[in-house]
């Protein structure tokens, strides 16, 4: 069945990003696949307050804003996965007695908008030059009731999914499941599987994810070595 | 007050709620013929339930737990209270410590509406009663520099006189616990005023058609009263004569406080 | 009980209680690394459980869950509001979960924190479609029953998250809604409890957490593991054996392997508690 913006199930939208958008903070991105997009600036490592700070790391904080009404549980939500996923991503032992404060602001959701802020705030990241193990690189699937997978869903694909399954994944592991490894040894750095699914449709869904984010990292990827090479006025191969 | 306080920090429901108008009430009547609903005389004490420390055995030691806990019940009446202290507090006198107290009634422990999560007038007035009922049976002199807080729930809630006092007695029980020392345990009855006869403990039904009700907290063996509120109208040796039957009724519940904290102590230490 | 701290050939003995003050990490590995949990369970044990319903009469429905030392007990109060617009036939339930300083120190007094409110939008999420929101109706855009369920935590030693939804699940089949009538003339909802009748839950949900302490992953961890545990996954099933939510949170990356095998224990956890339930 053929889905409404004529995609193929494991096609994701056209991805767009633009860095260092904004001027005060250390680093931004926006990060957007299709109509869904989300903001994302960083400040780091900068001044806590005594009462938070920690001796041996930084401390990570993370503000999400929905794009209209105030911000509820819901956003807490969202905040808990971004900072579960960057915890470790982020070297915070490099800065210890400091601030990393990763602020997120939604600009318009038409689904995936999770993996878009975990995407956005990766690239938010490098911008702003704070140490980082790994790039995390998330992608979204829904399991519709005919039972196929898409890739990627819509808002309206996903309010009338069966099930719907976001991501994130490190990129050394995309890239050594891309190499031929089996998706059994990958490690997804996030995962959030919520309907009514079987344990098939979680294996279908990683498959697709992991490929997923194999293109969302190539995308990130492609998207900073630009910027650099028009700030430094060389090509990197 | 049906509208609902849009609360940031929680899952909302709909703006305005009420509760649905029940066709099945009003045929039992409290009181009949001198006689109680339930069938206790009217100085009879509903039955008392204690639980004090952890509900089960703790296996380790753990920093976070509270340093004294219980659980009471009295009738329908079910309250939970945990202490801790003495431990460090914000504010710091050199010569006594300090007893805080923190009130709150679960959404669903009331029968009328559901309570709103944001704490009300009532809930804060009710935290400073017991504050004062119990900070005279603290040595708190033992203890400078330091505070010791209680924190308090009401799970279910049956007569607004009579939970404070459950309250109280649940505060008592779990102070012992904690191994604070005390002056004394302090019990709590409560009472209300029907047809020119007092009532001891009464429920919300009862309380609801009464022209009067109080509650004495007393410290039984040093003789002392550390609370005593009223609510409406008597005459004075109405009063007189209410506060003598309930200090009564305060002694009963006294043993019954001391009987399960002996037993709790009899209890093999895990 | 003396541990001796024989890492460096020192010769200082702790008493058990003050070794796992100072050092908390090394206390759980001594532990671990022997294949065994601190208060004696293996890896994949889950602490006895029990559910009793019906606890609190003045709610609708209401349940008391204790997992090992964590207790909770949920209640569902029922009220009357006007639908959403959007979804003229169907009802609400609205899902918190109240963690206080009563139940650990670990909370602070006032508003929710954030960890209280990540959970009540988590098990508020997963029981939206639990209930068939369209039973809760009453008249059709007019009136509908509003359930409010509040889920607080008595005493707190780790994984509220299975705690809190066993209680739901307990509550809601506890619950007893009154037949409901709309005066169409005054707007008054009228409500008679002597003909109550049951919620048909669309399906009883099953949670089992897992934390990876350490390297370790244990199931069902208690407040000491969970503070050296940085992440955590929770499997949920429903009574036909399908699963309604994975949920892998922290820091960690923890392989897909593992989370198979979080599957599979999660479905021998939910044949057990589905008997208690």
């Amino acid at each position: 069945m053929p889905r409404p913006d004529r995609r193929e199930n494991d096609q994701i939208r056209a991805l767009h990003s633009i860095l260092g958008l904004l001027n005060r903070v250390d680093g931004s991105a926006q990060f957007s696949a299709g109509s869904t997009s989300v903001y994302c600036g960083v400040y780091g490592p900068v001044d806590v307050k005594v009462y938070d700070e920690k001796l041996d790391r930084a401390v990570i904080e993370v503000k999400f804003r929905p794009a209209a009404g105030v911000s509820g549980t819901k956003d807490r939500w969202v905040e808990s996965a971004v900072r579960g996923t960057f915890e470790r991503e982020i070297l915070a032992q490099m800065h210890p007695r400091t601030l990393i404060q990763i602020n997120i602001q939604a600009r318009e959701d038409d689904g995936s908008a999770d993996a878009a802020a975990i995407n956005a705030t990766t690239m938010a990241l490098v911008d702003a030059g704070v140490p980082l193990r790994d790039m995390v690189a998330a992608a979204s699937c829904a399991v519709l009731a005919d039972g196929a997978a898409v890739v990627d869903p819509t808002l309206e694909e996903a309010a009338a999914a069966q099930s719907v399954h976001t991501f994130a994944f490190a990129g050394s592991d995309i890239g050594r499941a891309g190499s031929g490894g089996a998706s059994g040894s990958t490690s997804p750095v996030y995962v959030d599987s919520r309907g009514d699914f079987s344990v098939a449709d979680y294996d279908r869904c990683y498959d697709l994810c992991l490929r997923s984010a194999q293109r969302v990292l190539a995308f990130m990827r492609t998207a900073i070595e630009g910027k650099i090479a028009k700030e430094s006025q060389i090509s990197v191969v | 007050m049906s509208a609902n306080i849009f609360d940031r920090r929680r899952v909302n429901g709909p703006p305005r709620s009420v509760e649905p108008l029940y066709t099945d009430e009003g045929d039992v009547k409290p009181f009949t013929n001198g006689g109680r609903a339930d069938g206790r005389s009217l100085d009879q004490l509903r039955p008392i339930f204690i639980k004090t420390g952890p509900l089960a055995v703790q296996p380790t030691f753990s920093p976070t737990a509270p340093s004294g806990s219980a659980y009471y019940e009295q009738g329908k009446i079910r309250i939970s209270c945990a202490v801790y202290g003495p431990r460090q507090g914000r504010k710091s006198n050199p010569r006594m410590g300090s007893f805080d107290c923190d009130f709150q009634y679960a959404p669903f422990s009331c029968s009328w509406k559901r309570r709103p999560h944001i704490k009300g007038a009532d809930e804060k007035e009710i935290a400073l009663i017991l504050e004062q009922a119990m900070a005279p049976a603290i040595r708190l002199e033992a203890y400078p520099k330091a505070c010791i807080d209680a924190f308090v729930t009401v799970i279910e809630s049956d007569g607004k006189f009579a939970t404070i006092s459950a309250a109280i007695n649940c505060i008592s029980a779990a102070l012992a616990d904690a191994g604070i020392e005390l002056y004394d345990i302090v019990a709590a009855c409560s009472m209300s005023l029907n047809a020119s006869q007092w009532v001891s403990d009464c429920n919300q039904a009862e309380e609801d058609v009464s022209q009067c009700s109080l509650f004495v907290s007393r410290m039984p063996s040093a003789d002392e009263i550390t609370y005593l509120l009223q609510q409406g109208k008597t005459m004075p040796d109405q009063t007189d004569r209410a506060v003598q039957t309930c200090s009564n009724s305060c002694a009963r519940v006294y043993a019954v406080l001391s009987r399960y904290l002996q037993a709790s102590m009899e209890q093999p230490a895990s | 009980m003396d541990m001796d701290d024989t890492s460096e050939q020192q010769q200082v003995a702790f008493a058990m209680h003050t070794f796992e003050r100072i050092h908390h990490t090394e206390f759980q590995r001594r532990f671990l690394s022997q294949n065994t949990r601190h208060d004696g369970r293996a890896f994949s044990q889950f602490r006895a459980t029990h559910v009793t319903k019906g606890t609190v009469s003045t709610a609708q429905g209401s349940s008391t869950v204790r997992i090992g030392n964590t207790t909770v007990v949920c209640g569902i109060k029922a009220e009357v509001s006007e639908p959403d617009v959007k979804t003229p036939n169907e009802g609400y339930l609205v899902t918190n979960v109240e963690l206080s300083p009563m139940c650990s120190a670990r909370f602070r007094p006032g508003a929710p924190s954030d960890e209280a409110q990540v959970a009540s939008e988590h098990i508020h999420r997963l029981f939206g479609k639990a209930v068939d929101l369209a039973t809760l109706c009453i008249e059709s855009g007019q009136a509908v029953w509003s359930l409010s369920a509040d889920i607080v935590c008595l005493k707190y030693d780790g994984n509220i998250l299975d705690t809190a939804i066993l209680a739901l699940v307990a509550a809601l089949e506890d619950l007893r809604l009154p037949e409901a009538q709309l005066d169409s003339a005054t707007g008054v909802v009228s409500a008679d409890r002597t003909i109550a009748r049951q919620l048909t839950l669309r399906k009883r949900l099953f949670p089992a957490t897992f934390a990876l302490v350490d390297t370790y992953l244990v199931a069902d961890a208690d407040d000491a593991e969970e503070q050296l545990a940085t992440t955590s996954v929770l499997v949920v099933l429903d009574d036909s054996g399908r699963l309604a939510n994975i949920w892998k949170r922290g820091a960690c990356p923890v392989s897909n392997e593992t989370i198979h095998q979080c599957i599979e224990s999660a479905v021998e956890r939910a044949e057990t508690i589905s008997k208690t339930l």
